[in-house]
């Protein structure tokens, strides 16, 4: 009875241990998921952080609460548990132990990424965790049973409620009737191929319902980090396209070789094939798309807006660049009561901005106000665009809207130094409002020379609104930026002609 | 009723419970010494009906190929049909054992929830105050839990097939009956539709779909809720193996082991988005289960249920092959009795083992698409 009690104790001390791993588990990817979404493409892409690598992949068996629950952790006591007292086991428990370590191992090296691979053994996880520690309790008084089977109820129960949301979520996609959302899609799919009596493909973005609801030929591209998979599906085999290729290229062989003219795509994927984002950013225009965000994209003529830029004109430059009338030194509060069209349009903190002058080149630098503040600084430069007003609108749906700026950075406040911590969040963006807003940005990292940074956006049928700007964010109070040379310019849909 | 929808249900008794009951009687039959319950047999039979089907319909579609739906249909059916012919007698013994639970059951309701436990092996240890209290609370969650699965459960059959794998596995299942064949290339293009069938995937679950098509087709139907709703029944037959298994210990086990399961999200996920997954995860969990059996007892009907449903597992996800493989290497290694007794029973675990599950990768390794290789 001693030795059963000691035992007991220990694999409570085992379990405390563990209990405390997952609590740090779950507050520090608490933390980490709360700032970044996705932790399965985080994975699947290989861009984790080591800490949910480790947590949410390897040991995603155990440790991944939000997706096995609040109990599975407990098979982590029990196989440390089951590991010292080996010896006293019967050959069948330790074949049991064998074969549960070695799926486990396999589970977690081979299908880290995804957490269908650790479901595998899942069930069969629970009902041993269960059956083992009935086993232990089986000869204690029933207070002991009673108090056991209540704290394990008691974690499964927070279980339910703490994913209460996630189950209302899933019920809620559910159509009833069987068929696909919006079944349009497959549809217009199909009506473009009649239309096309069959002699059209679609570039097909690893979709498979293409070919289980819609009728139509198709070729698929892949990109699987972990398979190495990656290209066009041909008949000749598997073509890394855009292998020693250029877009440009790779999008003329598709349209020409391959006879492709449509492209399938899951728009929420799409950040994770940045190469089929570039063609369809430069070559195609949107021709459907429904609320589970499947999109069909036309294939056109493959166009770069930044190229040519070089041959126009801005098309609002005067006011844009030119600071004329502005003190040399203000605050951003202040800022804002000066009619410019560069607007303070979202400010958290203080800035200071200062006008100077270089080689007859007028700039602003921008930079925290209080060196001694460290809470959250954020700030957006924006010029708008609208419908009815001084600035309108001067593009047509479709047409390219790209603004150009140049920009230096440093990191010890005017100074020319640029240090080596934690960068600021800088960015330069074009968002136009039809319905929704719909953002294009472009990520700066500025050093302390000028760097030019052009970003570009399709503007859509019925945009009203047009804004585009500068979003700055320092991370400390010694970071600071410096723009310059304005311009945005409408490139229309038909200079691709 | 709509027409289709009774053509749906007709496969569903057809597939689902009546080859399924073919198989239940078979091994009832063949376990002489009733080493295992048969109300355990019967209910981890309930799955074999549809992985029977698709492993007969893989080896026809794979040596007789280009034959009509209804040669195919006819042949399965032929083979379950003779199978309840001739182990007819084995089949009351499931209804006997039934009728016998229900009866214990009823008998445990009626005397104030007293011994409220399935099939309980140690009735004695429930005999207490708060263990009544705790089996009372248990059984009524967990009648609560199967109703709210079973209700989620029907709603979900709404759902379309649009996760990338499920529609996979369809568009696998559509072509091997629109080829009404299984070939084995290097690089399996499919020039009509543009598809290549390059996957890991193994061909059971596909198959499912196939069987669908091969009988609809002969009804004049066409749908694929029999393929949907198979993700459900997988979904509660793993759910009802593990609340009996749990039961046998005692009901507030069963509780706790019910709702760690379905509360987790990727469980529920499963029941509302189909995949593949309840259905492999089905014959890995009772795999499981004989190879215990198989260790600690030593008796060939473990063994042979090990091996019928490590070898479904297989047919179902390459990880069951792995995990299979891992089972008979503990078999060799731990199983107490003469080392060539294990030889042999390894050896006929193995060949049982490619045949059921392992010939297609076999063949796909050596023939096709090099599978483990690539």
């Amino acid at each position: 009875m001693k030795g059963r009690n000691r035992e007991l104790y220990v694999f409570l001390l085992i379990g405390a241990v563990t209990a405390a791993c997952v609590l740090v588990s779950v507050l520090v990817i608490g933390i980490a998921s709360a700032s970044k979404n996705g932790g399965f493409y985080y994975s699947y892409r290989g861009i984790d952080t080591p800490l949910r690598l480790l947590f949410h992949g390897y040991l995603g068996l155990f440790f991944r609460i939000n997706t096995f629950g609040f109990l599975s952790w407990i098979a982590v006591p029990c196989l440390i548990y089951i590991f010292f007292t080996l010896r006293r086991r019967a050959s069948w428990e330790i074949a049991v132990a064998a074969v549960y370590f070695l799926s486990v191992l396999v589970v977690g090296i081979k299908g880290f990424y995804n957490a269908r691979y650790a479901f595998s053994i899942f069930p069969l996880s629970v009902t041993l965790v269960l059956l083992f520690i009935h086993d232990l309790i089986r000869e204690k008084t029933v207070q002991v049973r009673a108090a056991v089977y209540l704290a394990l109820s008691l974690i499964v129960i927070v279980n339910v409620f703490a994913n209460v949301p996630q189950y209302r979520k899933y019920l809620s996609t559910i159509t009833g009737d069987g068929s696909p959302i919006n079944r349009g899609i497959y549809d217009f799919i199909n009506g473009v191929n009649r239309k096309a009596s069959g002699n059209v493909n679609f570039l097909v973005i690893n979709q498979p319902d293409f070919y289980y609801y819609s009728g139509a030929r198709g070729y698929t591209y892949k990109d699987n980090v972990f398979t190495g998979v990656r290209g066009l599906y041909t008949e000749e085999g598997i073509l890394d396209i855009f292998s020693g290729r250029t877009a440009e290229e790779a999008f003329g062989i598709m349209k020409e070789k391959y006879n492709i003219g449509y492209i399938y795509i899951n728009e929420r994927k799409r950040q994770n094939f940045h190469e089929i984002d570039d063609i369809i950013r430069h070559g195609c225009s949107l021709v459907f798309s429904d609320e589970s965000s499947m999109s069909v994209y036309r294939m056109e003529d493959y166009f770069d807006p930044v190229k040519e830029i070089e041959s126009l004109e801005p098309v609002y430059t005067d006011d844009f660049s030119a600071w004329t009338g502005l003190p040399a030194h203000m605050t951003a509060s202040e800022y804002r009561e000066f009619d410019f069209p560069l607007k303070v349009s979202g400010i958290r903190g203080e800035f200071d901005i200062t006008l100077k002058q270089e080689n007859g080149d007028r700039y602003l630098v921008i930079s925290p106000h209080e060196l001694s503040d460290t809470s959250e600084r954020v700030l957006q430069f924006t010029y708008s665009f609208e419908k009815g007003e001084d600035r309108a609108i001067q593009a047509k749906s479709g047409d390219f809207f790209v603004t150009s700026i140049a920009m230096r950075q440093w990191t010890q406040g005017d100074g020319k130094e640029q240090g080596d911590g934690e960068k600021a969040e800088l960015s330069v963006f074009i968002q136009d409002f039809s319905g929704n807003w719909e953002r294009e940005s472009l990520a700066a990292d500025p050093k302390a020379d000028w760097n030019n940074y052009v970003v570009y956006k399709r503007i859509r049928a019925g945009s009203e609104t047009v804004i585009t700007g500068i979003y700055f964010v320092p991370v400390d109070p010694y970071q600071s930026i410096g723009i310059r040379e304005p311009a945005v310019y409408v490139v229309p849909t038909d200079a691709r002609k | 009723m709509h027409y289709r929808y009774i053509v749906y249900l007709f496969e569903f008794m057809l597939t689902n419970i009546l080859f399924s009951l073919a198989w239940g009687s078979l091994f009832t039959a063949l376990d002489g010494k009733k080493s295992c319950s048969r109300f355990e047999i019967y209910l981890f039979s309930l799955g074999l009906g549809p992985a029977f089907t698709t492993m007969f319909l893989y080896y026809m579609l794979l040596l007789m190929p280009r034959r009509s739906s209804l040669f195919y249909f006819s042949a399965v059916c032929c083979i379950h049909l003779a199978l309840l012919v001739v182990f007819r007698k084995s089949l009351p013994l499931l209804f006997e054992e039934l009728r016998g639970g229900i009866k214990a059951f009823a008998g445990a309701v009626r005397s104030n929830c007293t011994e409220i436990c399935f099939f309980n092996e140690d009735r004695h240890t429930v005999r207490c105050d708060y263990q009544k209290l705790m089996n009372i609370f248990a059984f009524v969650f967990i009648t609560l839990c199967v109703l709210f699965l079973l209700y989620v459960g029907f709603i979900a059959i709404g759902n379309p097939l649009l996760g990338h794998d499920i529609s996979a596995y369809g568009v696998r299942g559509n072509l091997y009956f629109s080829n009404r064949a299984i070939t084995y290339t290097q690089y399996p293009f499919d020039p009509a539709t543009g598809y290549v069938n390059y996957s890991r995937h193994a061909p059971s679950f596909p198959l499912l779909l196939t069987w669908e098509r091969i009988t609809e087709e002969l009804f004049g139907v066409n749908g694929d809720v029999f393929f949907r709703i198979i993700c459900i029944y997988y979904f509660m037959l793993i759910v009802s193996a593990q609340v009996h298994f749990l039961s046998k210990r005692n009901l507030v086990l069963a509780f706790i082991g019910i709702l760690a399961l379905v509360s987790s999200t990727i469980f529920f996920r499963k029941v509302v988005y189909f995949h593949v997954d309840t259905y492999r995860i089905f014959f890995l969990s009772v795999s499981f289960i004989f190879f215990v059996r198989s260790i600690r007892k030593g008796d060939n009907l473990s063994l042979l249920l090990f091996t019928v449903f490590a070898g479904f597992s297989a047919f179902a996800h390459s990880l069951g092959l792995f995990i299979a493989l891992f089972c008979i290497l503990a078999i060799l290694f731990i199983m107490k009795s003469g080392f060539f007794e294990r030889l042999g029973k390894v050896a006929a675990v193995t060949a049982g083992l490619i045949l059921i599950g392992g010939t297609h990768y076999v063949i796909d390794t050596f023939l096709g698409t090099g599978w483990i290789f690539r």
